[in-house]
Order: structure tokens, then sequence, then C-alpha cells
């Protein structure tokens, strides 16, 4: 009797084919194993593998505005996995040969495409130039983590067909007004992005700022917080209005401060280039979601 | 055994596993996670990191009084190494002593004249190069400091006796760098190298601390 294929390995990717997106989620297995999709609800897909189960079954937290989760459990000599979905779309399956045999299988991205195509997301890379901001414990500058994170928000937005305007260049370190002055008719949020500093090193954590001349806004701040902390594991230092950006009027315009720049352990996060992807999905999603759902 | 003129090629398995802890011990996390797909010829390989946290060697900085000595040698090494912190530095010199570790400064220092890189390590022990700083480690561990595994060479030879296939401690990292701290059968080195460059471990958010390389 040749050995019982055993699952082994579960994960999710965002993956590119051209201008499309996909968020994937794959099931790995030591050999070739029979797979059943269903869509019990629209926003449910169950994939049942009849197969033994070596991996941890554990859930898989996703949350990149498409998967929100993937769960699984065994019944009958067969593995169930309920991916749950933040949108109402179906998967394409493929399944690559080999060792380990993988069962991938494709949810498409276009409703975050169709979301985001041709607005105008404004990115605000804070301090620059001459100006480094906060300084952490070791080495990092704000100056330079906020550019780093804004060059992934803008990557992502970029993707997902936002047209985005950067209110600085890398060495550059304009004004506040001249930051504002850049800011196009029509634009559809401003995203600023620091990092906060304070003399008690012990102090970490997130916290997203908002412009409070737009009575949403602070709900899309704590949306956009909820979703950072959940994806980056960072204590939340919570939301609160920020003066300077009520001169954006009612424009939408949060600050986000994904880190406490002074503490040892949140700019050893920072070292690492995830961290910055992983915020700037989570805002983007957040503010897609937030958005959506008071439409 | 691995003996013979042909070459060794393997398929990596990595398999996921729960969250670590220092709960666990590495013999019933490697024969947990291998049963019924590692078999005698075949290699379970096990990421340094996690072996270390089953053995208690995951330390939170707060619970780690820098001297003088840690606070003022931290300034020293490169900003994005890993005893760059002052609490870092002390578990560094608690782990090898503070002569070792001021003569490995004293030939770095001289590497430096020379031109040559990495004397630290070689005078000061290369279980310092396994520590991993604050938040180089994935969650829940990114505030601990963890240190490298203690004696990897008897653990592997323990997971073989437990599971019957080969088994390797490593350190792996995204610059394709594989460093075999212990293994059981030393003619899988060049093998097991290869198989591990692309880091099946992974860095982020995968949960792979245990890849089985099965023999083609």
């Amino acid at each position: 009797m040749p050995p019982r294929t055993r699952l082994t390995n579960l994960y999710s990717k965002i993956n590119y084919q051209g201008e499309e997106q996909f968020s994937t989620v794959t099931i790995e297995a030591t050999a070739p194993a029979p797979v059943e999709v269903s869509y019990p609800e629209p926003t449910l897909c169950q994939v049942t593998v009849r197969a033994a189960l070596t991996m941890y079954p554990g859930p898989l937290y996703v949350q990149d505005g498409i998967i929100r989760e993937v769960t699984l459990y065994t019944a009958q000599e067969q593995a169930v996995f309920n991916i749950n979905l933040d949108e109402a779309v179906q998967a394409g399956i493929a399944c690559i040969e080999g060792i380990p045999y993988r069962i991938c299988l494709n949810f498409t991205r276009r409703p975050l495409q169709d979301f985001y195509q041709d607005r105008v997301v404004v990115i605000d890379p804070g301090h620059g130039g001459s100006d480094p901001g906060h300084r952490g414990p070791v080495n990092l500058l704000e100056r330079d983590m906020a550019w780093k994170t804004a060059g992934e928000l803008a990557k992502i937005l970029k993707g997902l067909k936002a047209r985005v305007v950067m209110t600085r260049r890398q060495e550059e370190n304009p004004s506040w007004q001249e930051r504002l002055a850049r800011v196009p008719p029509g634009a559809f949020c401003f995203l600023s992005v620091h990092e906060y500093g304070s003399p008690d090193t012990t102090r970490r954590g997130t916290a997203v700022l908002y412009n409070p001349a737009r009575p949403g806004n602070k709900g899309l701040a704590a949306a956009v917080l909820e979703r950072i902390v959940t994806r980056v594991k960072t204590p939340a230092r919570g939301t609160a209005a920020d003066a300077e950006l009520v001169q954006l009027g009612q424009l939408p315009a949060l600050r986000i401060e994904p880190v406490t720049i002074t503490n040892w352990v949140d700019e050893g996060l920072l070292r690492n280039p995830y961290f910055h992807q992983k915020t700037a999905l989570a805002t983007v999603v957040a503010i897609k979601q937030y958005f959506c759902q008071r439409s | 055994m691995a003996r013979g003129t042909r070459k060794i090629v393997f398929n990596k398995i990595p398999v996921r596993t729960h969250v670590v802890t220092e709960k666990d011990d590495a013999i019933s996390l490697a024969k947990k996670y291998s049963a019924g797909i590692a078999a005698p010829g075949d290699v379970i390989c096990l990421a340094e990191s996690v072996v270390a946290i089953t053995q208690r060697r995951a330390i939170l900085p707060e619970k780690v009084r820098p001297g003088r000595l840690a606070r003022f040698l931290c300034r020293f090494p490169g900003k994005d190494g890993s005893l760059a912190t002052p609490p870092a530095m002390q578990l560094a010199l608690e782990e090898v002593g503070p002569v070792r570790l001021l003569a490995g400064c004293a030939a770095a220092a001289f590497g430096r004249l020379i031109r040559k890189r990495g004397l630290f390590y070689i005078v000061a022990g290369r279980q310092l190069a396994l520590i991993d700083d604050i938040a180089g480690t994935m969650y829940p561990y990114e505030r601990h400091i963890v240190m490298g595994p203690k004696n990897p060479g008897k653990l592997v030879r323990e997971i073989k006796r437990a599971t019957g296939a080969e088994a390797v401690i490593a350190d792996v990292n995204d610059k394709k760098c594989v460093d075999i701290l212990g293994i059981t059968d030393r003619s899988y080195i060049p093998a097991v190298t290869e198989a591990l460059k692309d880091n099946p471990f992974g860095n982020e958010d995968e949960q792979t601390p245990v890849v089985i390389l099965k023999r083609r």
C-alpha cells in the first residue's frame, strides 16, 4: 500500500500576472491528492483535500483585502480548508506536480483595483533632506523610514491603478505649505507618513492621526489603526485629531505613525523590509473597506 | 548513509508548525512534524532560532542589565548587525567572557587595517554570529534577543535516534548564506547547503521551521 498523502504547508501571497493581481492560497502535499472546491456562501470558499494532515491546523490570518483568513479541520480522512473572503470572488485552481505537490487557488484582486483605479492618492513622507526627524536608539532616522513606508504605499497603490502624488522627493524637505500646494484638486485622500518619538524610550506602538475638519475621518483613522496593529502586531497608541491636517479642509487625511522609533523594539521592526510592506498593505486595504462599508 | 559518487539531490518539504515556545522540545518537534514523511536517508532540518527558543535562549532585553563595557562596545559593530544594542552586547559578553570578546574586538580592529572582514567572530566565537537582536526573530519573539542553540551536534544525534532520519540544525538567511551548526552525516553537507540556500524556513510569515529534505 503506497504511503498516504500528507498535507505539509499552507501559505498565502499576492501574485502578479501582468497588470492583473491575485491573492493566492497554496496548499502543499507530499503527493497528488483529490481536491474539491465549493462555495457554501459567496464569501466562503471551501476546499476539501483527501489527505492526512501533518502540518499545524491553526488558522492562517491573511487580511490582504481579498482573503481574510484560512481555517482548517479534519473530518473522515479529509482536510477541509475554509477560506474566508472579504469579497465575493471565486478561485481559479492550478495543481502543480512535484514534491511538494501544490494546490494553488488564485483569487482575483479586481475589487481592490476597481476601487482605486484612477483615484488620486497623495502620499506625504514626513521630514526629508536636512531634517531627519526623530532618531532611533541605534541609528535609524524617521526621515528615511517614512520614505520607505511611503514607497511601499506608492508601489501598492500604483499596482491597483491609483494615481499617486508624492509631496517630496527622497532628498527634499519642502515646507508644510509647499506640501499642501502639491495636493491636486479632486484628490481622493492624503496620507502623511511619520514615526512617533518620545523621551520615554519604553513607549511603543502605532497611532493614526486624522483631519478633524471632516467628520468621517475619525472612523477612517480607527479602521486604519486596527488593520495595521492586527497585521504588524504592534501595540496601538490610538487615534487623535491633528491640527496641521485641518488645512486640508474636507479631504480625508491621515497621519500614520507606524511605530515609536525611539523605542529599541520598534526601531528594530523598521529594519525589516516586510514591516513596511505590511503597514502599507494594511493601510490601503483599510481605506478601501472603510469607504465601501460606508457606501 | 550517503556514500559513492552519485550526487545527492533533495526535494524540499517545508512543514508548517505551531508557534514554537520554550515549552516545546526540539526532538518531539522533529518527530511530530516528520512522522510519515521522513525515512532513513532523508534529512530533517531545524531552524537554529527555533531550537534556541526551545532551549530557553530567547531573552527579553529588559531582563538584561548591560554593564559599562557592553554599553561602550555596542557602539562599534555595524548598526544593522546583532550586537548594536547594549543588551545584546551584554549577552555576548556573558556567552564568551570579556577576555575573549575583547580579543575579538582587537582582531576586528586589526581586520579593518588589513581590510579583512569576519575576524571578530573567528576570535570571539562563532556563536556570537548566531545572536538575533531585538526584532530579528518573528512574532511572538520579536521583543527578544535570541541566542544561538546549545549543543547542536548532540541534539541532531538525538533526533536521528528518535526518527531514524538524518538531522541538521542550520542558520539560513535570505542572502543565501547557510551555516550548518549540527549534522549527523557530514557527507550530506554540500547537498544540504545547496537545498537550504533559498531559505525554505522563511524569514517572514512563513511558519516552517522544520524542512524535510527527501532524497530523489
